[in-house]
């Protein structure tokens, strides 16, 4: 199958690949770029766990084929924040205690970045609404709605 | 559906020069949330196929020409790769043609809307997708090009069967023309799936109706989910037309909507339940439009 030489951002450094049009945007963070802070979860954009940022946008990774992300924007968890100087969002999650066994995590806060940037002054069910791409299994949503809550303060207190 | 090319044009008379040159081996593709889908599912039961024949994906999902939402000439246009995010988001939809954001709106989840376009929820056609009956009961028409140049075809005349529309392989839906609706006209879209959002519709309704003081001059509603295709329920239309709007008159309108669908049962819910939520949702959705509380 013919390969197709891609170039994108990853997390502000540029990055190659040698991708096939089957690959999903997904397969090659994970199998090439070692981009593992990404999860895959159902593969057909139903659960949310490979949420990147594709130019600032937050988009199943599982629904986008990898050359069509060529010359773009890739931002995942780890481009986001670090355990040194975490985002807002990744701090107010920690504080609520609205990670569990994580595997959502990367992407939910991925998807409530996208969320608050278009929503800075959201309400509750807006925020549900929000992250309804996004399952969780554990928590039950109300400390991840919490958490994004607070973040939208923080926010909206001059930090973003 | 094995794709093996990947063809991202510069324009539009690319897109169609690319497509006619392998079609009838050329798809083309814009968000990909509808059609990754298709490909996964095919290589779990094929394999990759290596010596099968490959499909020429065609890439229009980046094309300026075609993301654009503008007015013009007494119509709002909207480009056949707009995508959901931006049709919700759009102020001018969100003040002259808000049952159409708001179609947009309800489509699968924000991941989802900020890939997936208009041109791709008309061309997979699939009996289910919101924005049809939003664009229906708007009056819009589909600008399509092709090889023998472009052609407009009205929304109403789009939908063949199931999942079968006006287009021939090698076409590009490269806009929708909405006529803007008069100051007198107000929408409403309401959907019923099984759950709040992220859902794919069970029923889904528009209307836009014309009203003149209490009473209805004019009145398109459509349906989704109720049918092989997004239809208009002409009998609701005229019997609201010329009526005083009130809560008995909407149900009595909505329970003409029964010559015009044929639900089946599927996943998602049963035909019977189909036909009596599209009848109570019908009705709502008229009241709504109306601007009358049900009771």
């Amino acid at each position: 199958m013919e390969l197709y030489a891609i170039e994108l951002r990853l997390n502000g450094q540029p990055r190659k690949a040698s991708v096939t049009v089957a690959d999903t945007l997904l397969d090659v963070l994970r199998t090439q770029l070692g981009a593992h802070d990404v999860k895959n979860g159902c593969g057909q954009g139903d659960c949310g766990a490979c949420t990147v940022l594709l130019d600032g946008r937050a988009v199943n990774s599982c629904l986008t084929l990898a050359v069509q992300a060529d010359g773009s924007e890739v931002t995942t968890l780890r481009g986001l924040g670090t355990p040194e100087d975490p985002h807002p969002l990744q701090e107010a999650f920690v504080r609520h205690g609205a990670i569990q066994c994580g595997f959502c995590t990367s992407g939910m806060v991925l998807a409530a970045k996208s969320f608050l940037d278009d929503h800075p002054e959201p309400t509750r069910d807006e925020i549900r609404e929000g992250i309804s791409g996004n399952l969780c299994r554990c928590t039950g949503y109300t400390k991840i709605v919490d958490a994004i809550e607070e973040a939208a303060h923080v926010n909206a207190g001059g930090r973003s | 559906m094995n794709a093996t090319q990947y063809v991202r044009p510069k324009d539009v008379a690319e897109a169609l020069a690319v497509l006619g040159a392998h079609t009838p081996d050329a798809q083309v593709i814009a968000g990909g949330t509808d059609l990754l889908p298709v490909m996964r599912k095919s290589r779990f039961e094929n394999g990759d196929g290596d010596d099968a024949r490959g499909l020429v994906l065609v890439d229009v999902g980046r094309l300026d020409e075609l993301t654009g939402i503008r007015e013009e000439g007494g119509f709002l246009h909207v480009g056949g790769a707009a995508t959901m995010a931006a049709i919700e988001a759009s102020p001018l939809l969100k003040q002259k043609a808000a049952v159409l954001a708001d179609a947009a709106r309800s489509v699968g989840s924000p991941l989802v809307r900020n890939r997936a376009t208009v041109g791709g929820n008309l061309a997979t056609a699939s009996p289910s997708a919101d924005t049809a009956p939003a664009l229906l009961a708007l009056d819009a028409v589909v600008t399509v090009a092709g090889a023998s140049g472009e052609r407009q075809v009205p929304i109403a005349d789009f939908f063949r069967g199931y999942r079968a529309t006006a287009l021939e392989a090698a076409d590009v839906i490269r806009d929708i023309s909405i006529p803007v609706p008069s100051p007198a006209a107000s929408g409403a879209f309401r959907k019923v799936g099984l759950r709040t959002a992220d859902a794919i519709s069970v029923v889904c309704v528009a209307a836009v109706l014309e009203m003149d003081g209490d009473t209805c001059s004019s009145a398109r509603v459509a349906l989704g989910a109720v049918a092989p295709v997004p239809l208009r329920a002409l009998a609701v239309e005229e019997a609201l037309t010329g009526r005083r709007v009130d809560v008995a008159a909407a149900r009595d309108a909505a329970k003409r909507v029964h010559a015009h669908i044929s639900p089946i049962d599927d996943v998602r819910a049963s035909a019977e339940y189909r036909r009596w939520v599209a009848e109570s949702v019908v009705a709502r959705t008229i009241l709504q439009a109306a601007g009358i509380e049900d009771d």
